[in-house]
């Protein structure tokens, strides 16, 4: 006999052998009156199985048995004659450990009328019981209900786990810039005091301590910032933003990054741009992080701003792109790119700088405020990087 | 010179931003909880407040709720400092009555700006 052909299930209550009734099986050579007695009996039984030899030879179902031997012709013709003229000779035939699930499977594969004529189930190849396809779907449904509920209970805990994950890196980047403040801020004022004293040697290393400081804090804020827009909890304040007052703001604060590299600022605006009904301060930090990116890759290059407003027969789209001239990408490492704590590869930040968590984060800012950032490279070239948010509420400069 | 009353329960944050302070020409007091804060403004009358949030005894929300209740020394300035970057901190210090807000560490620039626009004068 068949035994369990998938993974033995762990759970013994969705196997087959909870569903076994376990009727006494009629001998091959008993006769059919035998058998309509005995399932006259037993009203829950939805049939027998016929052994010979210890083995599972055959099956009588109730409907079919009781069909042919209820009219008394057919009954006298019937009762004295052996069972295994009117049984199934190839029953369906599972092992007890065989479960729910795959049992469905089998029956609606292998013996679809074993949905109405019931089964046979075994135990290590010995006869256990019969079954019906009626409490093979009670099974069925049971499980999924089961299982209903153990998800629901699963996402409870995993929702839970997230939250008390979200309060405690709120909590420790709380507890981490205390001190990182006092850090930051000694370092300023003995730079501000050795100013004032003439004492520039000790310049270099006050800047460094502050620096670092200040890289730390960015990594903080990072993950503080993916951690609250994954907890759901990042706020949205939309305003209307003219827009060609955030791009002057936006070029006064990159003009020093494109300046540490000797690079070129380009701004171009459309001229008919307005206001857009949008988070400024995400957008601002978005596109600053962009920016950022673009001047820190870029050395003695231009680096664009490009704004531009798309109406394609549908709602207007505002388009802030990026482009820098640096070093590009390969596919696989723009494959890479949004994830957190992922530069294009290792040896980047390194050389670079930076925390690998502003494109990510770019990225989530993006999405919240109902639009994308995208980028196209080319290795060598440089990369242009696109965020588009959806305008309903674009006007237009006149 | 302006007076400027600087409420701050951790030590080395009110030396660090009051010694900055002094530096640009300001004169400085402190408070090192809610409470004192409000009995500081009713007694000195600052030109301004830079307010904690995260503060003992009474929170600087609470210790804003109560400044700006008092007809007497409402119309005093209060710059609501914290380190908490949460979601709804800022509303909720407006909300209390702060006239602005900003976060901690102190980009020292950008607040001597939000206090200039605030100080009479």
């Amino acid at each position: 006999m068949q035994g369990p052909s998938g993974q033995a299930p762990v759970d013994e209550a969705a196997t087959a052998g909870r569903l076994a009734v376990k009727a006494a099986p009629l001998g091959a050579a008993s006769n059919c009156d035998a058998a309509f007695l005995q399932l006259q009996g037993l009203p829950a039984c939805p049939g027998l199985a016929v052994i010979a030899d210890g083995q599972v030879v055959g099956y009588v179902d109730r409907l079919s048995l009781l069909g042919k031997l209820a009219d008394p012709v057919r009954h006298a013709l019937y009762e004295k004659r052996p069972v295994a003229l009117l049984m199934d000779r190839e029953p369906l035939v599972v092992d007890a450990a065989t479960g729910i699930d795959e049992l469905a499977e089998r029956l609606v594969t292998e013996k679809p009328a074993a949905l109405l004529s019931g089964f046979v189930i075994t135990r290590d190849g010995v006869y256990d019981g019969v079954a019906s396809g009626l409490d093979l779907m009670r099974a069925s449904v049971d499980l999924a209900r089961d299982r209903a509920v153990e998800l629901d209970r699963a996402r409870a805990v995993a929702d839970a786990a997230n939250q008390t994950k979200s309060d405690f890196l709120a909590n420790m980047s709380h507890e981490l810039r205390t001190p990182l403040n006092a850090i930051i801020g000694y370092a300023q004022i003995l730079q501000e005091d050795a100013a004032d004293e003439g004492n520039d040697q000790i310049l270099p290393d006050l800047r460094k301590i502050e620096g670092a400081g200040k890289h730390l804090l960015g990594l903080i804020n990072g993950i503080l910032d993916l951690s609250k827009i994954e907890a759901g909890r990042m706020e949205i304040v939309l305003e209307p933003v003219w827009i060609p007052d955030l791009v002057a703001e936006l070029e006064t604060l990159a003009a020093p990054l494109a300046a540490a590299n000797h690079d070129r600022l380009e701004v171009t605006i459309a001229e008919d741009i307005g206001s857009l009904e949008t988070d400024v301060t995400k957008l601002k930090q978005s596109l600053l992080n962009l920016l950022s990116n673009a001047c820190k890759f870029t050395k003695d290059g231009p680096v664009r701003l490009a704004v531009r407003w798309l109406a394609d027969g549908g709602e207007p789209v505002v388009e802030f792109e990026v482009a820098d001239s640096g070093i590009g990408m390969t596919p696989e490492q723009m494959g890479r790119l949004f994830q957190p704590f992922t530069q294009a590869d290792a040896s980047t930040s390194r050389q670079f700088g930076g925390t690998g968590l502003g494109l990510a984060i770019t990225r989530r800012l993006c999405r919240l405020l109902g639009g994308d950032v995208t980028v196209t490279s080319t290795p060598g070239a440089g990369s242009v990087f696109t965020i588009r948010l959806p305008a309903p509420g674009l006007t237009k400069a006149s | 010179m302006p007076r400027i009353l600087l409420v701050e329960d951790n030590p080395d944050n009110r030396d660090m931003l009051s010694r900055r302070l002094v530096r640009r020409g300001f004169e400085m007091s402190f408070a090192a909880d809610g409470a004192e804060a409000i009995d500081r403004v009713r007694g000195e009358r600052p030109d301004l407040v830079l307010m904690d949030l995260s503060l003992p005894v009474i929170d600087g929300w609470e210790a804003t709720r109560r400044i700006k209740a008092d007809p007497a020394i409402r119309h005093i300035p209060v710059v609501a400092l914290t380190a908490h970057a949460m979601a709804g901190d800022r509303a909720r210090a407006l909300e209390a009555g702060c006239d602005d807000y900003d976060t901690k560490p102190v980009d020292l620039e950008r607040l001597l700006a939000k206090m200039a626009a605030l100080l009479p004068g």
